[in-house]
């Protein structure tokens, strides 16, 4: 007894000390500090900063013909694409997309596949999926003098592709269409029901 | 045996007792000191705030459903204060903020002010987050729009 009440006396203190000290108040900042946290905040989350490759980047991408060769490419450009699957990068920027019922899809803005099928012919395409980003890519290509050559009606992709080519670059082809098949069957594309705008750059020669 | 059991009895009564007296003391401090003392599952309750280009937001959510809400919309000064309540509602009718609840606050006319998906919420027991964060979103869709706060000291 001699010792019961001085020790309860003792808890009781060190239970009135920590009473206040509760995690998520020790966590709490000054309101005269909140424009600093945030700030710091936006930049520790810095998101992708943009949604499609550039036209550049499409050409150089044009001398690969395997797999290694785009992932070290992209490996680069990590903080905007990420290698989702096996030969299937997708923008890490996603945003809604409006589909032809109407529907809003959140969906990676655009994505880069290249065959991984043995045996399979190389095919590598960049597919946009807004029309926008469609065009400001075609602005790019404009800008690297790229002409209309030809433009041919696909069965595969019912649509027309069109043809392009540069005396800046020569012998390089870029096709591009607009379809709702821009690579069958594969990752983001079993069922399409947005319009999607395939560029493809390949080295004719 | 028995002597083990009693020993068990014995600590059970001493960590309920803890745990007793420390929300008595808890509740007690709230009054006197007029804060939130948060534990456990119970991290949505303080003040919030958010500011941007736009405007500069701060509301409390104190632990008797009661809500203290201001406003201040850029270029302008003038603060807006709003008392009303709020209604912390998780899924399947829990309030574990584990459980992606929604947050609903009204005004005293019973005006909804908003209601938003609770993205995230630090937990009580983060150490990685230095300060505490809360995103409300207007949906439960991922990586869309949503409005960072951050807790306030009070």
């Amino acid at each position: 007894m001699k010792y019961f009440l001085p020790s309860t006396r003792f808890l009781f203190l060190c239970l009135l000390f920590t009473a206040c000290k509760s995690n998520p108040n020790k966590r709490a900042v000054n309101l005269e500090d909140l424009d600093k946290v945030t700030e710091t905040e936006q930049q520790a989350t810095a998101g992708p900063l943009r949604s499609i490759l550039n036209a550049t980047e499409l050409i150089e991408l044009s001398a690969c013909t395997d797999l290694p060769c785009v992932q070290s490419f992209m490996k680069d450009r990590g903080n905007d694409f990420v290698h989702a699957k096996k030969g299937e990068f997708a923008s890490q920027y996603r945003s809604a997309v409006t589909d032809t019922s109407g529907n809003s899809l959140v969906i990676p803005m655009s994505t880069l596949y290249v065959t991984v099928d043995a045996g399979a012919d190389w095919r590598m395409a960049h597919t946009v999926h807004t029309k926008a980003l469609s065009d400001q890519l075609l602005q790019e290509f404009a800008a690297a003098k790229f002409m209309l050559t030809d433009s041919v009606y696909s069965n595969k992709s019912a649509g027309f592709i069109y043809y392009y080519g540069s005396a800046q670059y020569p012998g390089l082809t870029l096709s591009q269409t607009k379809t709702f098949a821009p690579w069958r069957a594969r990752g983001l594309y079993y069922t399409v029901t947005w319009p999607c705008y395939v560029f493809e750059v390949y080295a004719t020669e | 045996m028995i002597r083990y059991t009693m020993y068990m009895v014995i600590l059970l009564v001493l960590v309920g007792g803890y745990l007793f007296l420390r929300k008595v003391i808890d509740r007690r401090v709230e009054k006197i000191t007029d804060t939130e003392v948060i534990r456990e599952n119970e991290e949505y309750l303080g003040t919030w705030a958010s500011k941007s280009d736009s405007g500069f937001i701060m509301f409390r959510l104190h632990r008797d459903g009661k809500l203290t809400y201001r406003l201040v919309q850029y270029p302008g000064t003038d603060t807006t204060t709003i008392h009303g309540k709020y209604v912390f509602v998780g899924a399947g009718g829990a309030n574990d903020p584990a459980y992606f609840p929604r947050l609903y606050t009204f005004t005293e006319n019973g005006d909804t002010l908003f209601n938003y998906y609770m993205r995230y919420l630090t937990k009580y027991d983060m150490t990685i987050d230095k300060i505490d964060k809360m995103i409300l979103s207007p949906n439960n869709v991922f990586d869309t729009m949503g409005f960072t706060f951050f807790r306030i000291k009070q």
